[in-house]
């Protein structure tokens, strides 16, 4: 059902629910004003609302009442008990078509007229039908109508927005008690004892978060709902011709950040109408259709939401705006020239650029585009712009997914721990790596990478936790942050930890004040650890938005060909201790495993990461892993698997070429700085393991449960997440998990996996294992995996 | 004036706070510091797995800083949906006020005037009591 829809009809239910009292207390009482004004408001926004849908007898029948209860407002009529019963009459002939309306059924025709008449104040015609008996009359069409509303069609109820936050805050708090949890029993002897239950407390926890986590969802179809109607009447306005099109609008979001692009999307569409598109004869002239076409399309890029806002307008006419911002003084002819395409239309989002006159002159996006992407950049979100000449502009904003939880990279600097949004970072780069230089330029120091120059800063300098005394030199670790749609810079830090997701809490003000943090959130050792605000960093040392920003830019334009010719690579040394490497791109992040975490009894181990499992390769003897084990998570852009190696030695570019030679693990032999090194052959490897773990729900294996209250509860969790999907039919199933009290009849499937509820082995021939061994049974299920697949 | 009193030692004086506005009495463990935050605000800890801002009263009032040590009393509070652990020099007791708070001949001097709600009668000496509100956000707004 149409979203709006539900909506009048919950919002219609809800009025019937409050004005019930009223009902009855003016029928006792037809002369008081207060109760009056309550049922006309009633039945006057039925009758609004009605305008929206084609609902004819709703409509009629709430504007007679309207009109009635006018004249009584208006002191041209009394309110006798003969019209009150009228009234209400129609009042519950609303409540018993909005109900018919919700169960999707046809409501009994006839019948409104007599109730119209009724309300007229010559009308003899008496309502000889109470309430009840008015129903019942209708009969059997309303009756299991209203059954089938209860039982059948999702209900729904609405909340105020504060109370979801409260209970968002809550199970934010409950995470975070969790984890202090977790230290605590890491920290004493009963954990072993505990750890089932606190297992399972944090499996429900994971799955409450996640669906109060969708509560603060709305379909963007609700952001759509408001857009035609501005574009009718800017179109009607500017005398042009437009069609808006939807796609994506079953995509959700969270409601809070709704709210926040909402302004940026609005503005983005009156640009397109304004100067964007043309006038119906320029587009006549041009060869285009006589409409101008707009397109907003949503969809889900892993934790972000793409927007793009397309018009087929005249598009973006980029010498001209470069004139403007040369004009302007936004950036030099020099700098201008080398620019690369992309970067001078990004020019249109620089504050300098919004001057009154560039409206007609530029095909117009100048105004308010800088206000634009700070509002969407202060959601953590960012946007960009394409076109090509006289055929279409199209807008691409990213937007995360929800404000609460945010995955970030924690680091140190000065002997203190801070956490960086991960959708800040672009790379992560050592100081002893070839591909760095530090260049100084009188008291600001610039790095070099891979042929680009970036602003450099140290977080303990910009803090004020070191001196920033010799600039001679760089911290160990640097972190190549986007502070903005196109601007980057180096942020030194002196180590890194780990990813993890973050619930992030508001700060308070006082702390806010500094102007360095975004919010705070607790590590799982219970220290709170403050959320950098890249962009106030940036900022704050005029690194954002400024000229440094848009000189760096122009460095970087410079180089950008250079860079793509040389492609980049990781240089690690494998497990056997031998130095290769790794296209680059194809990683994305570096993981620290445990291992405890690998299974390694099949053909190739595999590691329980999160909730998933992977395949980690590289690994050529198991039984010689270390305690912990780094491992490289690649990325072919669908399946994702692991590579083991002994150490990351640094980040080099590709500037020899590629010598084949036989191991078909390696496409070839590089030169590293005069050393010949194996090239890992990563094509090779997806081809050969990620269609084994590229496993869609379909192609999982079945496991069936006996049907007891323990297994369904405490075993599918665990079951599930070993990769496998629940069947009820034992005999189809690929495993079958049966414990005593189960009958045997899982005998067909083709793996019996048997439970027992002692935790010592009564038989050394029973093969059984004790319900509570989590290792086990996952080891078990895991080699089954194995014989299933 | 029924109002219950949580009586404190603070920056040597001796002084109190409306029982109503203390949600609890902490020792603070660990205090993570905010690099270029106000003076009185000495960091963050955790309390129950939630953080909490840590001031440093004494800087709140301009009379120095307080030289924090593990095991330092704090008495937590809630301003404006925050929580703030207002580091003490020690938490005396919980007692009846006497009376209403009153200002006195003088005002009760540099740091203080601010902070003050006024003078209450206890069952022993008298106490000053504070607006925990105005020690948290005294420097904040000073600044703004």
């Amino acid at each position: 059902m149409d979203d709006l829809l539900t909506e009048f009809l919950a919002e219609t239910r809800e009025m019937l629910g409050s004005i019930s009292g009223a009902i009855v207390a003016w029928e006792a009482d037809p002369s008081n004003r207060e109760l009056l004004d309550s049922i006309f408001r009633f039945v006057h926004t039925v009758k609004g609302n009605c305008g929206f849908f084609d609902f004819p007898r709703l409509a009629s029948l709430s504007h007679a009442a309207e009109g009635a209860l006018g004249e009584v407002r208006a002191g041209r009529r009394q309110a006798d008990p003969r019209l009150v019963t009228a009234v209400l009459a129609i009042i519950d002939r609303i409540a018993a078509m909005v109900d018919a309306i919700e169960a999707d059924e046809e409501f009994p025709e006839g019948g409104d007229e007599r109730l119209i008449v009724a309300l007229d104040a010559g009308s003899d015609a008496v309502i000889d039908l109470p309430v009840k008996t008015d129903a019942e009359e209708l009969g059997d069409g309303t009756a299991p109508a209203r059954t089938s509303v209860n039982s059948g069609a999702a209900r729904s109820i609405r909340l105020p927005v504060e109370l979801l936050d409260r209970v968002m805050n809550g199970v934010s708090d409950m995470v975070l008690a969790r984890n202090d949890l977790a230290r605590r029993l890491r920290a004493t002897e009963a954990a072993s004892a505990l750890e089932s239950p606190f297992e399972r407390l944090s499996g429900i926890l994971a799955e409450v978060r996640e669906s109060i986590s969708q509560m603060r969802m709305h379909r963007i179809d609700h952001l759509y709902q408001s857009l035609p109607r501005l574009v009718r009447d800017l179109a009607n306005e500017l005398g042009k011709q437009v069609m808006i099109d939807f796609e994506g609008g079953d995509v959700e979001i969270d409601r809070e950040i709704m709210e926040m692009i909402r302004d940026p999307m609005t503005h983005l569409l009156r640009n397109a109408i304004d100067h964007g598109l043309e006038t119906p004869s320029q587009r006549i002239a041009a060869g285009k259709r006589e409409i101008g076409m707009l397109t907003i399309s949503a969809r889900h890029s892993g934790n972000q939401i793409r927007v793009s806002v397309t018009d087929d307008g005249r598009g973006l006419d980029v010498d001209r705006i470069v004139a403007k911002a040369i004009e302007n003084g936004l950036v030099t002819r020099a700098q201008a020239d080398a620019m690369s395409e992309k970067q001078k239309l990004a020019l249109i989002f620089a504050p300098g650029l919004s001057t009154a006159d560039t409206i007609s002159e530029i095909s117009g996006r100048g105004v308010g585009m800088d206000v634009v992407r700070s509002n969407l950049e202060r959601v953590g979100g960012s946007i960009s712009v394409t076109s090509e000449l006289g055929k279409r502009t199209t807008f691409d904003l990213q937007i995360p997914l929800t404000l609460s939880i945010v995955a970030g990279l924690t680091v140190s600097a000065g002997e203190q721990q801070f956490a960086i949004p991960q959708s800040y970072v672009l790379e992560i780069v050592r100081r002893k790596s070839a591909n760095l230089r530090l260049t100084k330029m009188g008291d600001s120091r610039l790095v070099e990478l891979r042929g680009k120059r970036i602003a450099y800063l140290s977080l303990a300098e910009v803090l004020g936790l070191e001196e920033a005394g010799d600039n001679d030199t760089i911290c160990n670790t640097i972190i190549m942050l986007s502070a903005g749609s196109s601007e980057q810079f180096a942020l030194g830090v002196d180590a890194i930890f780990d990813y993890e997701d973050l619930v992030v809490k508001p700060l308070a003000p006082a702390v806010m004040e500094a102007g360095f943090y975004a919010g705070t959130t607790l590590l799982e050792n219970g220290l709170p650890i403050l959320m950098l605000d890249v962009r106030e960093i940036a900022a704050k040392s005029e690194l954002a938005s400024g000229n440094a920003a848009l000189a760096a830019a122009g460095e970087d334009a410079h180089s950008e060909a250079e860079a793509r010719r040389a492609p980049s690579l990781m240089i690690y040394r494998s497990m056997e201790g031998v130095k290769c490497a790794v296209r680059l791109p194809v990683i994305r992040r570096v993981e620290t495993l445990k291992r405890a975490d690998f299974d390694c009894h099949g053909e190739v181990p595999l590691v329980v990461l999160g909730d998933r499992l992977f395949p980690c390769l590289g690994i050529s003897d198991p039984s010689k892993l270390g305690e912990q084990v780094r491992a490289l998570r690649l990325s072919d852009g669908n399946s994702e698997l692991l590579y083991a190696v002994k150490e990351l030695i640094d980040t080099a570019e590709l500037t020899s070429h590629v010598e084949p030679q036989g191991d078909s693990r390696f496409e070839g032999t590089v030169l590293i700085g005069g050393e010949a090194v194996r090239l890992l052959d990563v094509h090779g490897l997806f081809a050969r393991h990620a269609a084994k773990m590229k496993q869609t729900d379909t192609d999982r294996p079945l496991c069936y449960l006996p049907d007891t209250d323990w297994s369904q509860t405490i075993l599918m969790p665990l079951v599930e997440a070993a990769g496998y999907r629940i069947s009820a039919d034992p005999d189809a199933a690929d495993v079958a998990i049966l414990t005593e009290d189960t009958e045997t009849h899982g005998a067909a499937a083709r793996r019996i996996i048997r439970l027992r509820s002692e935790a010592q082995q009564g038989e050394a021939a029973d093969e059984t294992i004790y319900r509570y061994d989590k290792d086990a049974l996952l080891a078990a299920l895991l080699s089954a995996a194995k014989g299933a697949a | 004036m029924d109002e219950t009193l949580v009586l404190l030692t603070l920056a040597g004086r001796r002084a109190a706070l409306p029982a109503s506005a203390v949600g609890s009495v902490i020792e603070i463990e660990t205090i993570v510091p905010v690099p270029k935050a106000a003076p009185h605000i000495a960091g963050l800890t955790a309390m129950r797995s939630q953080a909490l801002t840590v001031v440093d009263c004494r800087a709140a009032l301009g009379l120095g800083s307080h030289q924090s040590k593990p095991g330092d009393r704090a008495v937590v509070v809630t301003v404006g949906g925050h929580q703030y652990a207002l580091l003490v020099d020690g938490v005396d007791d919980v007692e009846a006020a006497l009376s209403e708070p009153r200002a006195i001949a003088g005002g009760f001097g540099k740091g203080w005037d601010e902070a003050a709600i006024g003078m209450v009668e206890t069952s022993g000496e008298p106490a000053l009591l504070v607006d925990p509100g105005q020690l948290v956000n005294a420097k904040f707004e000073a600044a703004a």
